[in-house]
């Protein structure tokens, strides 16, 4: 009881200086920090438009990503394995394709473990929805967590590993 | 313990990523890292924000560039900034008004292997991708294009960037060709006919034509031509009496016009096998074995033995040609023709000779060139005796054997001056030497004159002594280092000679394509130019180069303010041969200039030897 008491103090203080040193330090380099995110509502696989606001209330994990970028490929596994971990404390993973529909077929029936969360199809040719995300080069993989109050809580550039995925979400949800 | 260990220092981390919301790494790709990144902590607590973005905008990641090369090729070329790459597989090219032009296959060098999770292997390019675009022209006019670039690339810290389209806009120059050339080497662009005209007006191949009118007239004194020349010419102007001076010059004139025309083709023949064999020649193996065929060849002259066409194939010819009708134009020309292929055996050796080293020159329009003078000497005789009618021709004699002696005499010379190329100075020298002495020998100069001796032989003893002399001389040059059989003194403590100080180019040596961009771009911001010298032991231009072209007053001088380079390219390996394909080129010797900017001055590439007059005029000319 005590240790998990003590484990607790320590998370929150960590957080209270960390979040406080990053309000000041890179208040200026990410402007979407606690905003409200972008809604978007973009078609899945089966052409059905999905509106972000369906998710409304989850820990959401928003991945940009594109067949053509290897980085991308490489970590959607970790993601499959972290939406089963974490499904049941409402967390929700979704990736936006910005890609050709076909080859994010292609390359989804090939993958194994089969995702088990929805792909939505962006559109590769303008990156309009992770340009709002505050992705202005179009750089892949873009990872997005949204908190449950539906502010951007955290961004990130470049491929992501399990273990880095867990410790973010475990941070999240405390 | 260690799970412990982990769940205590789990808040540490999540705490840390949390402290770089926006930018966070790939270098926390290993679970473990995340620990490496603890000097962050202090980062993110604000001691250290003037963290610079960790990824470069694209057009900073991969700087574009593009450029006619030539008016069937253009060249598209990136500068990949360090740890990130382009895929090969994504590169896509089209031309968006294209009329009349269209695009081949695109060339670029061979990039490296990436082995991907989900790709497989994948060939990339780091720090620089240059890729060749051939054209096929339809229109040959100067023409306004646009070309559409596709790439895409990637960084090692494992993100991407989404592919690219760039358009670059030409004003194509009109082509003379509607396909580039294939080779990759990019030509040294300078008008055909220009470059024959600068040949030219060298002094150094008015020279050799002139004296490859001289060694033709020789070979018209050997003993199987003289003795042919009235017979040909009355078989030529026919038995009748009547034949005008006039007619029977040009009856002889197209005899010999003829025959000229037969050995000029052998000569463009050798010429052009030789520009594919340029790299062998290089060799010092087949240096060794074509100065051994002179040796060879030399012999014959000695008489030895007989170096001639089959005899079939000779009396065959001469049917033919003896069915021609002699006093007629035609049957003259038809005769020369015939008789150039019907080759003595005191022409056989001699003319293998020169075309041999013809090839060797690789140089198609000089050989050719030489070659129809060479036949213009040989020809001048009959020319001579036909329109006179017979009144001009040397009395014919044994001396005409000395004549073909003097054809051996010059073909070993040759065989000498090849091995000059690639065996050390001092062996080339002793080699002199004897040629010499022996030829002296040959010339009486060791026997005694009787006392009522011709003016000929007097002469030909002096100058057997002459030469006994300069052999001597130059066996002691040799014997005490001198080098040179032209000064074979110097550098020999004999006489006092003092020693010269030869100085050299200072070259500062690189290996790899990496290492000659830091440099050029170095010299560029310091305003400098660069002169680039590709290397190689096994390669007989550049040591002559070296040895000669480099150590000249006058070249150092135009050299003084460029940076000099070189890449030694004796191992030929990977990084070798990726330099050179980086230029298009197929080895050594070949010399590139920058200009301040560090742009290469295409124009005023040097492939193959270059002497110092020349080269030194070269490089003022170029920067």
């Amino acid at each position: 009881m005590s240790s998990t008491l003590s484990k607790v103090a320590v998370y929150l203080l960590c957080l209270g200086i960390t979040l406080g040193a990053a309000q000041t330090a890179n208040a200026q380099r990410d402007p979407l920090l606690n905003q409200p995110r972008p809604a978007f509502t973009l078609p899945d696989l089966d052409g059905t438009p999905r509106s972000v606001s369906e998710w409304d209330g989850k820990l959401l994990v928003i991945n940009f990503w594109a067949s053509w970028c290897e980085p991308c490929l490489r970590e959607m596994p970790a993601f499959t394995q972290l939406q089963q971990h974490y499904r049941d404390q409402g967390v929700q993973f979704i990736g936006v394709a910005l890609d050709d529909v076909r080859d994010v077929n292609a390359f989804l029936s090939g993958l194994e473990p089969r995702i088990n969360y929805p792909i939505l199809l962006g559109d590769g040719n303008t990156f309009e929805t992770p340009m709002a995300y505050g992705n202005q080069y179009g750089i892949l993989p873009h990872t997005v967590i949204v908190d449950k109050t539906g502010k951007i809580a955290y961004t990130h550039f470049g491929s992501l590993t399990y273990e880095q995925g867990r410790l973010l979400l475990m941070g999240m949800l405390l | 313990m260690i799970k412990k260990l982990r769940t205590l220092l789990a808040p540490f981390a999540v705490a840390l990523l949390l402290s770089a919301p926006t930018y966070l790494h790939a270098e926390g790709n290993t679970p473990g890292s995340v620990f490496d990144s603890l000097s962050s902590f202090g980062q993110s607590l604000g001691l250290g924000s003037q963290e610079e973005p960790r990824f470069l905008k694209p057009d900073d990641a991969f700087i574009f560039s593009s450029e006619i090369q030539d008016p069937n090729t253009l060249v598209a070329r990136w500068d990949v900034a360090e740890n990130y790459y382009l895929y090969r597989e994504r590169f896509a090219f089209k031309l968006v008004d294209a009329n009349g032009i269209e695009l081949l296959e695109f060339r670029a060098p061979k990039g490296k292997l990436k082995e991907d999770e989900n790709f497989g292997e994948m060939e990339v390019y780091y720090n620089e991708a240059v890729v060749t675009l051939p054209l096929k022209r339809t229109n040959l006019a100067a023409t306004p294009i646009t070309l559409e670039v596709t790439y895409q690339g990637c960084a090692e810290d494992g993100f991407c960037y989404p592919p690219a389209t760039k358009t670059a806009e030409f004003d194509l120059p009109k082509a003379t060709a509607s396909e580039g050339s294939v080779a990759g080497a990019p030509p040294v662009f300078v008008p055909e006919h220009e470059r024959i005209a600068n040949e030219l007006a060298s002094d150094g191949k008015w020279l050799m034509l002139l004296s490859f009118f001289g060694i033709g007239l020789l070979l018209a004194f050997t003993p199987c031509v003289l003795p042919m020349v009235p017979i040909l010419s009355s078989i030529i102007v026919g038995q009748s009496e009547q034949v005008t001076t006039r007619r029977a010059f040009f009856l002889s004139l197209s005899y010999v016009l003829a025959m000229a025309l037969t050995y000029t083709f052998a000569g463009v023949m050798a010429g052009m096998f030789g520009q594919n064999l340029q790299v062998m020649f290089q060799n010092p193996w087949i240096i060794g074995a074509f100065s051994l065929l002179f040796v060879a060849l030399a012999m014959s002259m000695f008489g030895f033995y007989e170096l001639q066409m089959p005899s079939a194939l000779q009396s065959r010819l001469d049917a033919l040609s003896r069915k021609q009708n002699g006093g007629s134009m035609v049957g003259a020309g038809v005769m020369g023709l015939l008789s150039a292929l019907i080759v003595g055996p005191c022409v056989a050796a001699p003319l293998a000779g020169i075309l041999i080293y013809i090839g060797m020159s690789g140089d198609a329009v000089f050989g050719g060139l030489s070659l129809f003078v060479l036949s213009l000497g040989m020809g001048a005789p009959l020319l001579l005796f036909g329109t006179s009618a017979g009144k001009f021709l040397p009395k014919m004699g044994s001396w005409m054997d000395s004549v073909k002696v003097v054809f051996g005499v010059m073909m070993l010379g040759l065989a000498i001056w090849m091995l000059e190329r690639v065996a050390p100075a001092q062996a080339t020298m002793f080699l002199w030497s004897i040629l010499l002495i022996g030829t002296a020998v040959y010339l009486g100069a060791g026997t005694r004159l009787e006392m009522n001796a011709s003016g000929w032989q007097k002469l030909w003893k002096g100058l057997g002594l002459a030469m006994l002399f300069y052999g001597a001389i130059v066996m002691l040059g040799a014997a005490s280092g001198g080098r040179d059989v032209l000064q074979p003194l110097q550098g020999t403590s004999v006489l006092g000679g003092a020693q010269d100080k030869v100085e050299h180019l200072n070259f500062k040596t690189i290996k790899s394509l990496d290492d000659l961009k830091r440099e050029v771009e170095g010299a560029a911001q310091k305003n400098q130019a660069v002169m680039f010298d590709f290397y190689a032991d096994w390669c007989v231009d550049c040591k002559i180069m070296e040895k000669r072209t480099f150590t000249d007053a006058k070249v150092q001088q135009a050299l003084n303010n460029v940076l000099l380079l070189q890449a030694d390219v004796t191992p030929n390996d990977d990084i070798d041969q990726a330099l050179l394909k980086a230029f298009g080129l197929f080895g050594p010797p070949a010399i590139l200039f920058f200009d301040t900017n560090g742009n290469e001055i295409k124009s005023h590439r040097v492939i193959g030897f270059m002497a110092a007059d020349e080269f030194a005029a070269h490089v003022n000319d170029a920067l």
